[in-house]
């Protein structure tokens, strides 16, 4: 390909977009449409991920012990936890910072003074597991530690929480699945109308002896720009959006934890532009290419 | 320089568009195609430029086998024959400088190269002041006169026109086969299909005449309708 005929497709595509006026506009509009309902999507997934990540984060084993070990039983007890497999961190805690913790929990509902007058709390082991549907099973292995009075993990709910979880990550995805075919079909067929309306300009170029590569690029370019257009437009109202969406909901919902790092939100927001300009081209690619079979 | 030979086109329909057509135009030739409707003409002129096979029979042009061009050569045999039509086939949204430019464009020459031969060619056929109109600013017969230019932009030994003044009055029919003519001095091959009666006897050049798909008739510094018919 030579500089001259780069400078004539972009051209050509540039003139062709200007021309094609209303279309041009219509095109670029239904796509950012699209575009954005997928990345509000994307996003909505991205927070509830992160909820469910948080929500299972929560669950942990609670080993209470026997007796008060000294501190060599102790470390070689911790060692053993650790050597499990699926553990992922363990944690002592002393019955002294239990008991501390409970009475900060109860100060002010409960006066505990004279109902206890002595601390009634075991020291504890808290497990993190890796994944939270093994917890059943790593929880049954301490039950052969003798040290171990009694096993507390949540049973039921850990359960729960893990069907949870899993359901809403098939779901979600499913859902991406959905609107990214959806999206495909609608940028794919918005990008055809623009090459439609141009079928005579297809017809005379080839008449005139365009070689189908001549024919095509124009056509392809302009598909890119529409493409273009449409994903910085709508990552830009995504973008701004989720900022002022995210920054009322924390304060009206402070304790659940929404994405705010831009990291990771920049990452949906150039997965939402990669996807536009894809489509943009392939939706031009496709439309010439069957445009080009049909005029001989 | 075109040869046609045991030429068959049936279309899909079972109409029998061309039958047994031999032909031969030599370089440089001035040919009348006359006949009534559906007798042919366009499918002929199709078949040259490739825009349609043919059923049986072979075409060459300049001693190239039409017929069995691969697709990826037709562009290059499309460069070598301007096509003129009866509705013209203009770009709605470009200038008539546009419009002609295009089919250089197309081709890859530089933009240079193509100002100056684009304002030769318009001077030629007579619309150097309408350059930058656009079709629908044109007359009939100016619009024509940009579509002859698009036609012969790049210098192609031959030139096609089929049906060129259907649409137009017979004063500018007449302006419209002179120029036609005059291509045809700087050394172009021309073919016309026409209906118009008055300029083809007028003009008495070759005349081939089509009916029902079969040559009825090849005479040179012929007339419309034959005496006999």
């Amino acid at each position: 390909m030579k500089i001259s005929e780069i400078e004539f497709f972009v051209r050509e595509a540039w003139t062709g977009f200007l021309r094609s006026g209303i279309m041009s506009v219509v095109a670029v509009a239904t796509i950012s449409i699209s575009l954005i309902v997928f990345g509000m999507f994307l996003l909505i997934l991205f927070n509830v991920n992160s909820l469910v990540d948080g929500l299972s984060s929560k669950l942990e084993i609670v080993l209470y012990l026997n007796d008060v070990p000294d501190t060599a039983k102790l470390q070689s007890l911790k060692n053993k936890i650790e050597a499990v497999n699926g553990v992922k961190e363990v944690r002592f805690v002393s019955k002294q910072t239990a008991w501390n913790k409970f009475q900060q929990n109860f100060q002010g509902k409960v006066s505990l003074e004279g109902i206890l007058n002595q601390n009634p709390l075991p020291d504890s082991f808290i497990v993190k597991v890796e994944d939270i549907s093994m917890i059943a099973g790593i929880a049954q292995q301490f039950s052969s530690f003798p040290e171990i009075n009694d096993i507390r993990y949540g049973g039921e709910l850990a359960d729960r929480v893990h069907k949870f979880v899993q359901t809403i990550k098939v779901a979600g995805w499913g859902i991406i699945l959905l609107l990214g075919s959806a999206t495909l079909l609608i940028v794919v067929n918005t990008i055809r109308l623009t090459v439609l309306a141009r079928q005579d300009e297809i017809m005379i170029m080839k008449l005139v002896g365009a070689t189908n590569q001549f024919v095509k690029w124009p056509f392809i370019l302009e598909g890119i720009m529409i493409g273009t257009a449409g994903a910085v437009i709508s990552s830009t109202i995504l973008r701004t959006g989720y900022t002022i969406l995210i920054t009322h909901l924390q304060e009206a919902l402070p304790f659940l934890p929404f994405v705010y790092s831009t990291g990771k939100l920049n990452l949906i927001y150039l997965y939402v532009m990669g996807v536009g300009i894809f489509l943009g081209f392939f939706g031009a690619w496709l439309s010439v290419s069957k445009s080009l079979k049909t005029n001989a | 320089m075109i040869t046609l030979k045991h030429v068959h086109k049936i279309f899909p329909n079972g109409t029998r568009a061309l039958n047994n057509i031999n032909l031969h135009i030599s370089r440089e030739e001035f040919v009348f195609l006359v006949g009534p409707t559906a007798a042919g003409k366009s499918t002929l002129m199709k078949l040259l430029y490739r825009a349609d096979e043919p059923t049986e029979g072979e075409i060459s042009i300049d001693r190239i086998n039409v017929t069995t061009l691969p697709d990826e050569q037709i562009p290059f045999l499309r460069r070598n024959i301007g096509v003129v039509f009866q509705d013209f086939k203009l770009l709605p949204r470009r200038t008539t400088y546009e419009n002609v430019a295009f089919a250089l464009r197309v081709t890859g020459t530089s933009l240079l190269k193509i100002r100056r031969r684009v304002m030769q060619v318009l001077d030629l056929v007579g619309l150097a002041n309408k350059a930058k109109s656009l079709p629908h600013e044109l007359s009939g017969g100016e619009q024509q006169r940009a579509c002859i230019a698009r036609a012969i932009v790049n210098n192609p030994p031959i030139l096609l026109a089929d049906e060129p003044t259907g649409n137009l009055d017979p004063e500018t029919s007449w302006e419209i086969m002179q120029l036609l003519a005059k291509i045809n001095l700087h050394r172009t091959t021309v073919l016309v299909s026409t209906h118009a009666k008055e300029i083809v006897d007028g003009m008495r050049k070759r005349v081939v005449a089509l009916e029902n798909g079969q040559i009825l008739r090849d005479q040179q510094l012929g007339v419309y309708t034959h005496e006999d018919q």
